[in-house]
């Protein structure tokens, strides 16, 4: 079966430039190249979410930026159904790039800077209405009514200002406008990291709910393992742009294979006074992206690293079923 | 406590209230705690709980527009709400001192790491310059930052967070303080590194037998840090008892909540209805507290009465205290 999404071979690179006072030919020098992205691949069913999962800078942003082009890829295919969107969505014919973005839609991590101050929560509702006009625009209001229910707000309050809201309430807006066209893949980048404790598990369960009412696939970003293991069905691990291992949600929390992934784990202090220490720890920090260490690039911060590791840049191999890992010497 | 040695830090009554435009915060409102030598308490709660107010208090460090209204920080002995700013100046940095949570905004960014680190042990201890120099290095290599020398001359824009915070550590820990205040102090890093940082303030309060008041909304790393773990919710005290009791026999209702409500790293969700239990409804507005108890109108347990009372905190076994009236609290009016 064609897979709903299918994300293959992704890559965005940047260039660093170190610009000299003399703007333009003389004062340019490119210094280095950093790989956001590289070589990124995966597929999502429907009703499925993957979760990607790294710490700052590993690329999982860029990934999903990537993938509804508000970041140009180098290169790569974005294929929904069977084709290839990437061309589309860089095209110039906007009837079709808008067709593809009314499939998929993305989540701000910040509900603050994401939504207009100066437009009301029905404004802000009504914009993805108008620039996909799915519908006719007599069914607007009756429209945005129903996503202020399903998102669990009350359709009174869409007459007022994003600042009236709480965090977590503001969230809910930006689930809705992302829902307002009907996509099939949401893109969901750090939702609830900005949302208080309390609050976070109401807009889990809210993501949990609509999933399974409207069956749509999730690419959930977090730095945030626990809520990772939550919401996943599958969970994608990135380092230094990456994916090192990639897999079914419970696989790769209970039995991880790449040593980036167990450190990663365990590194979670687990809410249970005097839970026994299991940690595999890490040397050093993740290093710049700029000077990726040849070989594996987490063969520096390794324990498990072996000559072969310094040479050779492991590719994601099956480890199982379930999981695929790129490791010389797999847990 | 009988038995028990006199607390080094105990905090009684304290409230501290902002005075706005709109009309009264009281983001800490009749908070106690305290805490013992050699032991590290847990402060947990959300935003708004009045933790960091509470702890900024210690040291009188809160912004200029709080006002604490009243209540006792004894710290050794003394009342440091009555002492002089001299006197307080002496105190901070060296009998207690402060970890922020975010290392980019509490250095200095125009000092170099070696004038920041002497600057402060030059203050209290007057020693010459290559002493301060000498110990500040022997400090970078004890937090874990090798090569120290090069780095006391770097500027903190070059260094990583995690490195940053290493030094925050080390300012802290200069002048070997009796107790340190860390508020939030891995927020800000990701959690490799928090791992890394959490290892070294557990090797470093070992080493240097230090007190801890760890300010945190994360329950994993209370349950890793804390001995004794005090919740906050809406600027009062719900519940304080030891690490294992508040996790294993929490008993506000509150606390149950917050521990159940939050996805777990350890426990598998495929295949069964993906529901976490959650506290509906959001913590209350300060300006506008709800009269009676803070969290009745999002407790699953209140009676009318929560409505009216506001509970008053009362022991229910030895070391292990709760504000709630369903948990025989008297009032806070009551005799």
């Amino acid at each position: 079966m064609t897979p709903l999404l299918d994300v293959r071979g992704l890559r965005k690179h940047y260039r660093v430039v170190k610009r000299g006072l003399m703007r333009g030919t003389f004062g340019r020098r490119q210094t280095g190249i950093v790989r956001a992205v590289d070589d990124v691949s995966f597929t999502l069913k429907a009703g499925q979410t993957l979760g990607l999962v790294g710490e700052s800078g590993c690329g999982k942003t860029t990934t999903a930026r990537s993938i509804l082009d508000l970041v140009r890829a180098d290169a790569g295919e974005i294929r929904l159904d069977g084709q290839d969107v990437r061309p589309i969505l860089a095209g110039t014919d906007r009837a079709a790039m808008l067709a593809v973005r009314r499939r998929m839609q993305y989540v701000f991590q910040d509900p603050y800077l994401s939504l207009n101050p100066r437009w009301t929560i029905n404004e802000a509702l009504r914009e993805p209405l108008r620039v996909h006009a799915p519908q006719h625009q007599r069914d607007w209001d009756g429209r945005i009514a129903t996503l202020l229910e399903t998102v669990g707000l009350e359709p009174r309050n869409g007459v007022r200002y994003p600042h009236e809201f709480s965090g977590g309430q503001r969230q809910r807006v930006g689930i809705a406008r992302a829902l307002a066209v009907g996509p099939d893949v949401v893109l969901l980048d750090e939702p609830v990291s900005s949302l208080d404790i309390s609050v976070r598990s109401q807009i889990l369960n809210l993501l949990a709910a609509l999933q399974d009412q409207l069956g749509v696939a999730y690419v959930y970003i977090s730095h945030d393992l626990s809520s990772v293991r939550f919401i996943s069905t599958h969970v994608a691990v990135m380092y230094l742009g990456r994916i090192v291992e990639i897999g079914a949600v419970d696989e790769i929390f209970v039995r991880p294979r790449h040593h980036y992934t167990a450190a990663l784990i365990s590194a979670i202090p687990v809410p249970s006074p005097g839970a026994v220490d299991q940690r595999v720890h890490l040397r050093g920090e993740v290093p710049s992206a700029i000077n990726r260490p040849t070989g594996c690039p987490f063969h520096p911060r390794c324990a498990a690293a072996l000559p072969i590791c310094r040479e050779q840049d492991p590719a994601l191999q099956s480890m199982g079923p379930n999981t695929q890992a790129a490791c010389h010497n797999p847990a | 406590m009988a038995g028990q040695p006199a607390p080094l830090l105990a905090v009684e009554g304290l409230k501290v209230h902002f005075h706005t435009r709109d009309g009264v915060v009281r983001a800490v409102d009749g908070v106690d705690f305290q805490v013992g030598p050699g032991q590290t308490l847990g402060i947990v709660g959300e935003s708004g709980s009045g933790k960091t107010v509470a702890s900024l208090t210690l040291l009188r460090l809160a912004p200029p527009s709080a006002r604490i209204v009243a209540g006792r920080v004894l710290f050794e002995g003394e009342n440091l709400l009555l002492q002089s700013d001299k006197r307080l100046a002496q105190i901070r940095g060296r009998r207690m001192a402060m970890i922020f949570q975010n290392p980019a905004t509490s250095l200095n960014p125009i000092l170099s790491i070696g004038q920041q680190l002497t600057e402060i042990l030059r203050w209290h201890t007057g020693v010459s310059r290559q002493t301060a120099l000498d110990r500040a290095a022997g400090l970078l290599e004890m937090v874990g930052i090798s090569d120290s020398a090069a780095r006391l001359r770097q500027y903190p824009h070059e260094l990583s967070g995690g490195m940053k915070q290493r030094v925050g550590i080390a300012r802290a820990l200069l002048c070997e303080p009796a107790l340190l205040l860390a508020d939030e102090p891995t927020t800000a890093l990701d959690v490799t590194i928090q791992a890394q940082i959490l290892d070294l303030l557990a090797e470093l309060r070992q080493r240097l037998a230090m007190s801890m008041v760890l300010v945190t909304h994360d329950m994993g790393v209370v349950a890793r840090m804390a001995d004794r773990i005090t919740v906050m919710y809406a600027g009062r005290v719900c519940e304080t008892a030891d690490a294992a009791t508040i996790f294993n026999a929490p008993q506000h209702p509150y606390t149950r909540a917050l521990l159940e409500s939050v996805p777990r790293i350890d426990q598998s969700y495929s295949g069964a209805r993906r529901v976490l239990p959650s506290i509906a409804g959001r913590p209350p507005d300060l300006l506008h507290a709800p009269p009676g108890c803070r969290f009745h109108d999002r407790c699953p347990e209140a009676v009318p009465e929560c409505r009216q009372v506001m509970p008053r905190e009362h022991l229910l076994a030895p070391g292990h205290s709760v504000s709630c009236l369903r948990r025989g609290s008297p009032g806070e009016d009551a005799p």
